[in-house]
């Protein structure tokens, strides 16, 4: 017999205490998840909605009155070439290190889900750098990349290349940059993608090795469909984690030399804390919103259906 | 009468013991004054020496310090500031005290404490000059600092260079930067000359030496578009581009200076504290910036933060704390421990500083010294800095980058002004 048979109290019996009981079942979800929703209406819906409502008016945050300005940022930020260059920059970044960093990853992933040896020293390897923080990965690479020490430029020359001032060039610091995001995030899309291969039937290749199919077949057969919805999740996340870069080019070149990784987010930050131009701020911050909001649309109406074999 | 007298003089000095009582109780109330500035080892271990000084004077008052990494600074202060909960006394940029005293979030200087005229008295007039906002003082100055020639007399003799002598002229300059300079065969930078690391308040201070007027007084906006200013923003980038005696690929100008790679290095003085923190062993002197020709100036940009009281503060207490921090005592020992130069005008000619082979040329720097015209903070490093950057790696003349800095200076110039309406 269940719990809940016995607590359930008779329909024709107390009729108050029956719709106590209904009410308290229906009404328990919504308490339980009443803490993370207003939590979450805490930190992200009130703070959003405040932003673009800042995003109208000439915000000073230390002023008490602000005045309203009605779409002059919007107007402002169009016209603002500055703001054109960060997001070309941005856009650059995010197709410099979505795919390799997807393809890598999903590599990395097939190679530790055979049967090599030292397969979790090869997962800690390259979960390392995702633990690494930020500011020490800075160090280690500003250093790498250093003109006249840096091993990268030992490299260069000894495969009879010119040696580069790989952050202090316009032309290489993006490449520079988009080496260590790369670097810095193969780690956690490797384990996703080793999970979803993890989570594929060995039946569908056995199935298939019968039917005469090589490696490569099961490869573009099973596991490349199959893993579909977890491709889409990585490039989902990745795509709008790359449009909010923000950390690793502060630290790594600060956006310069002469803004060549000057990104839309550190210049939303400028903007707002450098310059106090909050209002302004805000309303990049929504142009950035209204993008990523579209890119992941525009992801989703094309990779966004399921596959399964079943 | 009588009955009544009594009952009148009671009643009085029922009153007056009441008053009495409460202003006891008002004066043994504790204050506490919460403190914040950015941070730097040296500099907290010196304020919270003070904090105790001035607590010990002031019994009733207890002072809270909190020292915030200079990166998340302002990230923290501005919200503190927007939601009330800001602290009492803070440090800001002095460009920005318009800004803040126009918002209302920061109160003048008690006059119970200083007077405009006794501040005028004490202090230089450029450390100063941007702490006034309609006629009244909102803060005292701190970290003040000009730009000064560190050289090191090891790479001078090895040069054929009298290290008693540095370079008097810009042209001096560039011989002495010629004779340190070494390459390998490969043509690599093994030992540097010279560097301005394209750092903007060395370059502003070249074009105040060149006698370039940065400032159109009939708009009230920046105004980079001189011969003057064109001259010295070319005399910095020929280092790099012409004569080569300074590598952008050499790496950090500092961490070269530190290791005995690198001749002659401007910067700010508190550099003497650092480099005798973290390079013990390194043999330097400093030397006041080369003149353009023989017998010009020397004057070279103010750069300086303002210790500021909060408008929700205690006025008289926290104006006491603030200026005690800001006092010719602690200045003297601020200069001691972090190198940060003295502003009031009674240390400037101290004996000790004097016969201070390293300090007495930072005095004089600071007494020819210039305060920036402008309020907007990205002018006194970031613009300037990207200007001559068009200049060294994009190849662009020095007029055409001075145009571009105008530009942008009057933007961003006319904003800080925008904000500093009341």
């Amino acid at each position: 017999m269940s719990a809940e048979a016995t607590t359930i109290p008779p329909r024709n019996g107390n009729e108050r205490k029956y719709k106590w009981y209904r009410f308290q079942k229906a009404s328990a979800p919504y308490i339980f998840i009443l803490p993370g929703v207003v939590f979450y209406l805490m930190v992200t819906i009130v703070p959003m909605i405040t932003g673009f409502w800042m995003s109208f008016h000439n915000w000073n945050i230390i002023r008490p009155t602000q005045p309203w300005v009605g779409l002059a940022n919007y107007r402002k930020l169009f016209a603002d070439p500055l703001f054109w260059t960060a997001m070309k920059n941005t856009l650059t970044y995010s197709i410099g290190v979505v795919p390799l960093q997807m393809i890598l990853a999903l590599l990395v992933a097939l190679l530790l889900n055979t049967g090599i040896k030292g397969k979790k020293f090869f997962r800690l390897l390259y979960y390392l750098p995702v633990i690494t923080p930020l500011s020490i990965a800075a160090v280690i690479w500003t250093w790498i990349y250093h003109p006249n020490l840096g091993i990268f430029n030992q490299i260069v020359k000894f495969i009879g290349l010119a040696p580069q001032d790989w952050l202090g060039d316009p032309a290489w610091a993006m490449f520079s940059v988009i080496l260590v995001a790369i670097w810095s995030g193969i780690g956690y899309r490797m384990v996703v993608y080793l999970a979803a291969l993890q989570g594929i039937p060995r039946s569908y290749y056995e199935a298939a090795e019968i039917d005469g199919a090589g490696n490569w077949d099961a490869f573009r057969y099973i596991t490349l469909p199959l893993l579909k919805p977890t491709t889409l999740y990585i490039l989902v996340t990745s795509v709008i984690s790359s449009f909010q870069v923000f950390g690793l080019v502060n630290v790594l070149t600060g956006g310069g030399p002469l803004d060549a990784t000057q990104v839309v987010v550190s210049y939303i930050f400028k903007r707002a804390f450098g310059d106090l131009q909050f209002g302004l701020a805000a309303a990049m911050s929504f142009v950035l919103f209204g993008i990523i909001l579209v890119i992941t649309l525009i992801q989703w109406k094309f990779l966004g259906k399921e596959v399964t074999y079943e | 009468m009588t009955k009544n007298m009594s009952r009148y003089g009671a009643l009085l000095l029922a009153v007056v013991l009441l008053v009495g009582l409460s202003c006891n109780v008002a004066a043994q109330k504790k204050v506490t004054i919460v403190h914040w500035q950015h941070h730097s080892p040296a500099r907290l271990e010196l304020v919270q020496t003070f904090a105790e000084e001035f607590m010990k004077q002031n019994p009733n008052v207890k002072i809270e310090i909190e020292s915030v990494p200079e990166s998340d600074y302002f990230q923290k202060l501005l919200p503190a500031l927007a939601a009330g909960s800001g602290p009492d006394t803070f440090q800001i940029p002095t460009g920005q005290v318009p800004a803040y005293a126009a918002s209302g979030v920061i109160q003048q200087i008690d006059p119970r404490v200083a007077t405009a005229r006794q501040i005028e008295n004490d202090f230089i007039a450029p450390a100063i000059k941007r702490l006034k906002y309609d006629g009244k003082y909102y803060g005292f100055p701190v970290d003040t600092q000009t730009i000064v020639l560190f050289y090191n007399p090891k790479l001078f003799k090895e040069a054929g260079l009298d290290p008693a002598r540095p370079p008097q002229t810009w042209d001096e300059l560039i011989k002495y930067a010629q004779a340190i300079h070494k390459r390998d065969v490969k043509g690599v930078t093994t030992q540097m000359g010279v560097a301005t690391g394209g750092y903007g308040p060395v370059l502003v201070s070249l074009m105040i030496q060149n006698g370039a007027p940065l400032w159109d007084n009939k708009t009230q906006l920046p105004d980079f578009n001189s011969p003057q200013a064109i001259e010295a923003l070319k005399f910095a980038t020929d280092m790099v581009t012409t004569y080569k005696v300074e590598d952008p690929q050499f790496g950090q100008r500092y961490n070269a200076f530190r290791q005995d790679k690198l001749g002659m290095v401007f910067g700010h003085p508190a550099m003497i504290g650092s480099f005798r923190t973290t390079a013990p062993n390194l043999d330097f002197l400093v030397a006041e910036v080369p003149a353009p020709k023989a017998g010009g100036s020397r004057s070279t940009l103010l750069t300086s933060w303002a210790y500021v009281v909060s408008s929700k503060a205690e006025s008289e207490i926290c104006s006491k704390w603030v200026a005690y921090l800001t006092s010719a005592d602690a200045q003297k020992r601020w200069t001691l421990t972090t190198g940060e130069l003295p502003s009031r005008r009674a240390l400037l000619d101290l004996p000790e500083y004097k016969s201070d082979k390293l300090l007495a040329p930072c005095m004089e720097s600071m007494k020819k010294s210039v305060p920036a015209p402008w309020t907007t903070r990205s002018l006194d490093d970031e613009l300037v800095r990207k200007a001559y950057q068009m200049v060294t790696l994009k190849g662009e003349s020095p007029a055409a980058a001075l145009k571009w800095l105008t530009q942008e200076g009057i933007k961003a110039e006319k904003e800080q002004q925008e904000l500093a309406k009341p």
